[in-house]
């Protein structure tokens, strides 16, 4: 199903935040949110999973409002990686069970479990589903929340700078894991980000916001310095690779 | 396919395990299912301790009676002095102690979750000095009876919660900030306490320290009622939403986005617990420190999972509290010690245990 954002304006307390921001993600689609810090990418996602109320604008998946969806439809529909998940004493079974929560039983059955048995599988996190979160690296804490959010089986994944706090190892396994889910599952996935090369490497198309606004929404191939000066006030140069695609995006 | 699974269903919601689970290799969830196992020894042994304390708390006191007289006495072949004991004095006591220390224990349990804070407890919302408060009030201004006392109490708990809850839902106060608003309550209803023992003579303030000593002997069974069909009441209400309050450990961002209504939950279980805790503390006295100590306690055995959690605390709690209560009456004091007293004393270990051992 095609994630729709249509002309989504947020202010808080009247200071303009978003204004009229519209693209949409096809599904199997890995869609990267850039910009700078205060750019709104973080309260887009919120008022895309309706923790924001927009003052302006819809969220659609397929043909459905987001904001006409009961709790439950639309948590089944929707799921969330944030940036950094709090210290926590669940097993990391548990962990990956709460996002069954959505699907309305008031505890467990044996059918969710297979669930987090199944995602657990496929993200090769089988072998630490009984050590409690706390216990976990940084990396793996991250794997664990993402296989939280395919547990619900959602139809969309949103992330929030899921590889900010992450070593380059850990950053790189992570962004291959969404891209690896995004098309296996075919997930509308949209990834808010800071590093331009991550999401150059692993995204289909870039969305660039400024001034509440997408100010570029491009391909990779279709990345110019002057795009990124634009937007982040820094020189930069381009280092291309194979079939025109960015390699490394350098500070000059 | 779809009976096999309804079957697979009723065996897990038994506790009885999986299909196929003693195969060679385990799958992840067997392993799952056998640890959820696991914990029903626990409670077995948690519930076989307290009935052997409880039976013992029954026979020892200044008044001996032997495990055979009792026998006799509770089905009814023998009276006399020995009679009198056991139904009037020990046993009211006894069910005081597993009510109310259940009762504390659950609170802190909920608390300490939906505040996201290891330290909170029934106290932090304000509730037991607004109840103390309310005593003080009652006993000083009032000049009241002690079934007034109780009254005024609960309200003055009551207060403090309302207070509470009106910020928190007019204001959509963070847990954080509910955890100082109870704290500036505290010392607010703490404040009034001090300025009435000031002005008040040596005789009722006599009276209202007696009050504030946490004391399971003193209620009577209507009291100890309301205090169990709270606890009752309020354990099935959280226990109902055992796996959504896991959910909270994650923060409201995340329970939020797996369609949890955090706030509605939130406030639903606090005023929840909250009226156990003002009914506990009205007709009880300042209990301190069950309500953050068994908690803690449960979660070191059996994890962090609610499912186990809001149970294990529960009993724990009862134990806990009828455990320091028989010490009291049998080791410290000529048998009606005040078991507030001797509660308060594991405070202190407490905190530098955790401490030591970093936060859980």
């Amino acid at each position: 199903m095609i994630l729709k954002i249509d002309g989504i304006a947020f202010s808080y307390n009247s200071h303009p935040v978003l204004d009229s921001v519209s693209f949409s993600i096809r599904p199997g689609e890995m869609v990267a949110l850039c910009g700078v810090n205060g750019a709104g990418k973080s309260t887009l996602l919120r008022c895309i999973l309706a923790l924001l109320n927009p003052t302006n604008g819809a969220v659609l998946i397929g043909d459905q409002n987001v904001r006409n969806m009961k709790t439950a439809e639309r948590a089944q529909k929707m799921a969330w990686v944030p940036q950094k998940s709090p210290e926590m004493e669940l097993t990391v079974f548990d962990v990956v069970l709460l996002g069954r929560l959505p699907h309305g039983s008031s505890r467990p059955r044996l059918e969710d479990m297979k669930v987090v048995e199944r995602v657990l599988d496929m993200l090769n996190l089988s072998h630490l589903s009984t050590r409690p979160m706390r216990t976990l690296s940084g990396g793996e804490a991250q794997k664990v929340i993402i296989a939280r959010a395919l547990a619900t089986l959602p139809r969309v994944l949103l992330c929030d700078e899921p590889t900010s706090h992450l070593d380059m190892k850990n950053q790189l396994d992570v962004m291959k894991l969404l891209n690896r889910v995004t098309i296996s599952q075919k997930l509308a996935t949209l990834v808010a980000i800071h590093d331009v090369n991550l999401a150059v490497r692993f995204c289909s198309r870039l969305l660039f916001l400024k001034d509440g606004r997408i100010f570029a929404a491009l391909r990779p191939e279709e990345l110019s310095e002057d795009v990124i000066e634009a937007v982040y006030g820094v020189k930069v140069s381009i280092v291309e690779g194979s079939e025109g695609r960015p390699l490394c995006i350098v500070p000059v | 396919m779809k009976n096999h699974r309804e079957v697979c269903d009723l065996f897990v919601f038994f506790g009885w395990g999986s299909v196929g689970m003693s195969g060679v290799h385990k799958s992840v969830v067997d392993v799952y299912i056998e640890s959820l196992q696991k914990k029903r020894l626990f409670f077995l042994i948690l519930l076989t301790g307290t009935l052997l304390l409880a039976v013992m708390a029954l026979c020892k006191g200044t008044y001996e009676i032997s495990f055979r007289e009792m026998v006799r006495i509770i089905t009814g072949s023998v009276g006399g002095p020995e009679s009198v004991v056991l139904w009037s004095v020990r046993l009211p006591r006894i069910v005081a102690s597993l009510v109310v220390g259940a009762g504390l224990a659950l609170s802190g349990a909920c608390i300490q979750t939906l505040l996201r804070n290891p330290l909170a407890s029934p106290s932090t919302l304000g509730i037991s000095q607004g109840a103390a408060f309310g005593a003080y009030f009652s006993i000083i201004v009032l000049k009241a009876s002690v079934l007034s006392v109780g009254f005024s109490a609960f309200l003055g708990a009551l207060s403090s919660m309302a207070i509470i809850l009106l910020l928190g839902r007019i204001r959509g106060l963070a847990p954080e900030a509910i955890i100082l608003s109870g704290v500036a309550l505290s010392s607010l209803y703490g404040a009034g306490t001090v300025l009435l023992q000031y002005i008040t003579d040596e005789t009722q303030l006599a009276r209202a320290i007696a009050w504030s000593f946490g004391d399971v002997g003193r209620s009577g069974w209507n009291e100890i009622s309301a205090v169990f069909f709270a606890t009752v009441f309020v354990f099935l209400l959280v226990y109902r939403h055992s796996w959504k309050l896991n959910a909270f450990e994650a923060g409201d961002d995340t329970a939020s986005s797996l369609g949890i209504a955090v706030n509605s939950l939130r406030w639903q279980c606090i005023m929840a617990v909250s009226v156990v805790t003002a009914l506990a503390t009205a007709f009880h006295g300042l209990i301190a420190f069950v309500g953050l100590i068994a908690p803690h306690i449960a979660r070191r055995i059996c994890g962090s999972n609610h499912r186990h959690v809001i149970p294990a605390s529960t009993m724990i709690g009862a134990l806990l509290l009828l455990g320091a209560d028989t010490f009291s009456r049998l080791i410290i004091g000529s048998g009606s010690f005040p078991v507030g007293i001797t509660t308060s004393f594991l405070g202190a270990p407490l905190f530098i245990y955790l401490l030591v051992r970093g936060k859980r």
